[in-house]
């Protein structure tokens, strides 16, 4: 009986044992990691991976514990398909808890690593497009450098990309929709790396950063594994938070133990600032950068005369060679920016492909009959790449003081991304999105006021060259403040122009816009609509200062109180740092009476 | 997107029976030599940074061949580094010099003291190569190793 009683505690003890240790496990944050869990607010775990076949328990997006059951009960039994298709859940469990358990051994993996051959690991950045601020958010990719690998190797060499898998048969608009609410499946994916760079270098015209990440072999290794297990996974894809970039970073994360990347980003991912996560971890050494073929084709611009654009203009509209008198030397440049002016134009303007095919074919017959190198020069790195750019969301202390009322106090936030009064240095010159921007504040009676929200404020300042005539645009919609008579009161609003811009983004800027209103609140009786103008100058002074000055001015068409409404601005913006800006306003209104204001804000990008 | 595969004398190479009946470069395509256009898939790519094209690619892509078994061949990855880079090679081959073209050279496997006779070679015997507008990139493999074929330096790159 004694005896019994022994036995019988020695088998439960263990039986606790085990069952403790799975539940440790179960909840060690590499096996989250590896099952992309993260933590509910009612303290359980639900997986970001919305694919069945993801999971080998019914309620493994739902409990990592019985994943955890499941995957150990797998892998213990004879056949090793389905330690072969999660072999960095099983590597792990061997490696930290199972040291009994076989190596692991899986034809299609090791031909798949001998294949990738993997040496070294990239973080590709390719940024916005000129002239659409929408694509500021970018997107990333990794690049796997094999260990045979030489810089003209480098478009051969594999990249990992993460994406939306859409529904071919959607239009644009629904498109985008589904991609912001999460309706398109997300999966990664492995493709030659020029293929991506023939999309957003030459096709969509995005500079590329190339930002060489330290991970070892080892940890290149277990990201790897990683990867061929996410085969099995869909994510619903979402154009804010859960988009590629995050993904990357959930990935990336595998390949230390204690290693968390992506903390900080539950609201939203944007790219830059997943890119500015990996520098601040220090996996970031100075970036290579690719220049896309628009900035590409400016750059060759800025190195012809009038005389040489012309000729270009001319050869690229059909006219031969011939018709010039031209030495090789000479002949050179002018038909290769007509190529390239073209072939740019093509893609930008969607042109039809039987006028424009043969051309661009004939230039390049053209071109080969002269042996003399090209000679242009290449595009130069930009200073201040994106990583050293200011972080995307803003905080900022406000002091308004106001002509005809008493002084304020407040604050004011933006939860993305960039204007134009803000610290140029890594974003693209001469485009602005703000995403909801607030300011609140109080005066010495302690009664508060909302001052504005801005739903969205986007700019985009794309200046005439001679290659290309450009348009410039803006809107904003949101809620502010304007003057009347007894006190400034409140109003929603939505205002877009379209127009010029002149001058240069990184020096002298100027724009003048064609613009309309519609505007509605408590200083009017009925919703009014407004045709008007605006224009102003930004100067970029330095790198550390810009200084501005708007005006606007609407002829109201059926508001009872007053037919015009009236803006003068000047600002001066001041970088302190990197993350901080002082800025001071000075702003004239005049509706129904006049208001002069001036404001101060400190601010703290994060 | 199975590629039409043009009929031309170069058919006659052991290079083009060996691989007539192969959808070259798994479906991807040039967008230019292939005759789509490109302001749609700029407007759908600025969103959910989906790919191009109709063609999906999974993790072990371009390791496995294009069915996804077997292993990929040497002339396979030519013609498949051809066929994704049809505009980009045409541009680099009319110079002579460029990128895509260095990478051409080494997925070819052409040895560093031949580059330079490589790039003379294409770039001289250039409108052989992309002789049209409409012009396959099976036909810009055919044209570019019966030029090989034919060069005395050469000669030993020959793919079959």
């Amino acid at each position: 009986m004694f005896k019994f009683l022994i036995v019988a505690a020695l088998f439960l003890s263990s039986y606790a044992y085990s069952a403790t240790k799975t539940h440790t496990i179960a909840f060690n944050p590499y096996w989250l990691k590896l099952g992309h869990y993260q933590p509910s607010i009612f303290g359980s775990y639900e997986s970001e991976v919305d694919s069945h076949t993801f999971f080998l328990s019914v309620n493994g997006k739902f409990d990592p514990y019985a994943e955890l059951l499941a995957s150990i009960a797998a892998f213990e039994s004879e056949n090793n398909d389905v330690a072969c298709q999660f072999p960095a859940r099983y590597q792990w469990l061997k490696k930290s808890f199972y040291s009994e358990w076989p190596e692991l051994s899986c034809p299609d993996i090791e031909q798949w690593q001998q294949l990738i051959d993997p040496k070294g690991m990239t973080l590709v950045f390719p940024t916005a497009f000129m002239n659409d601020p929408a694509s500021m958010f970018g997107h990333t990719l990794l690049r796997i450098d094999s260990k045979d690998q030489t810089r003209s190797r480098e478009l051969i060499a594999f990249a990992v990309n993460f994406a939306a898998e859409p529904d071919a048969t959607d239009n644009a608009a629904l498109y985008a929709l589904k991609g912001l609410i999460g309706q398109y499946p997300g999966k990664f994916s492995l493709m030659p790396y020029y293929r991506k760079v023939r999309e957003y270098n030459d096709l969509e015209s995005r500079d590329m950063w190339e930002y060489k990440l330290a991970f070892s072999e080892l940890e290149i290794q277990r990201i790897l594994l990683h990867l061929w297990e996410l085969q099995w996974a869909t994510f619903d894809y979402f154009f804010i938070d859960e988009n590629c970039s995050y993904q990357l970073l959930a990935l990336l994360q595998l390949a230390r133990d204690d290693l968390n990347l992506t903390q900080g980003f539950s609201s939203h991912a944007i790219p830059s600032d997943t890119v500015k996560v990996l520098g601040e971890y220090g996996f970031l050494s100075t970036p290579r950068y690719r220049p896309a073929s628009g900035t590409m084709l400016i750059n060759f611009e800025s190195q012809l005369t009038d005389e040489q654009i012309e000729i270009a203009r001319q050869l690229k509209d059909g006219k031969p060679l011939g018709t010039f008198s031209l030495t090789a030397e000479q002949a050179v440049p002018v038909l290769e920016m007509a190529y390239e002016w073209l072939n740019y134009q093509y893609y930008d303007q969607g042109l039809a492909r039987e006028a424009i095919a043969p051309r661009l074919t004939a230039l390049l017959h053209q071109r080969s009959k002269l042996l003399s190198s090209s000679t242009f020069t290449k595009p130069v790195t930009p200073r201040i790449s994106p990583d050293k750019g200011h972080d995307s969301s803003r905080f900022g202390m406000v002091f308004n003081n106001f002509k005809d009322s008493e002084n304020r106090y407040g604050f004011n936030y933006r939860m993305a991304y960039h204007d134009l009064l803000d610290n140029a240095g890594g974003f693209i010159p001469g485009a602005q999105i703000n995403f909801f921007d607030i300011e609140g504040d109080l005066d010495s009676d302690g009664n508060a006021y909302l001052e504005h929200v801005y739903l969205i404020d986007a700019m985009s300042l794309a200046p005439d060259n001679r290659l290309f005539d450009s348009w410039s645009w803006n809107v904003r919609v949101g809620f502010d403040r304007i003057p009347t008579s007894n006190k400034r009161k409140g109003r929603t609003f939505i205002q877009g122009g379209y127009g010029k811009s002149f001058g240069d983004a990184s020096g002298f800027q100027s724009y003048f816009l064609a613009s309309s209103l519609l505007q509605a609140g408590e200083f009017t009786d009925s919703a009014s609509v407004g045709l008007g103008t605006e224009f102003g100058l930004f100067w970029q002074a330095s790198d550390a200062q810009k200084l501005a000055l708007t005006a606007q001015g609407f002829w109201l068409a059926n508001d009872a109180n007053t037919n015009h409404q009236i803006e003068f601005a000047a600002h001066w913006q001041v970088a302190v740092a990197q993350n901080w800006g002082v800025r001071s306003s000075y702003v004239f209104q005049n509706q129904q009476s006049t208001e002069q204001q001036l404001k101060l804000q400190l601010f703290h990008y994060f | 997107m199975k590629k039409f595969i043009a009929i031309s004398a170069f058919t006659l190479l052991p290079l083009s029976n060996a691989m007539a009946d192969q959808d070259i470069g798994c479906g991807l395509g040039s967008m230019l030599f292939a005759g789509q256009q490109g302001k749609v898939v700029k407007v759908l790519g600025a969103t959910t940074n989906g790919t191009s094209g109709n063609q999906t690619f999974g993790i072990t892509f371009g390791t496995l061949g294009c069915d996804g078994t077997g292993t990929v061949t040497a002339s396979t990855k030519v013609a498949t580094f051809i066929d994704g880079n049809m505009e980009q090679l045409a541009r680099d081959m009319s110079r002579g010099e460029g990128e895509t073209l260095d990478t051409l050279a080494e997925v070819w496997g052409v040895q560093a003291q031949d580059k330079a006779a490589f790039n003379k070679l294409v770039q001289a015997q250039f409108t052989h190569v992309f002789t049209s507008e409409n012009v396959t990139s099976q036909t810009v493999l055919e044209n570019l190793n019966h030029l090989v074929a034919n060069d005395s330096q050469l000669s030993a790159y020959t793919l079959s």
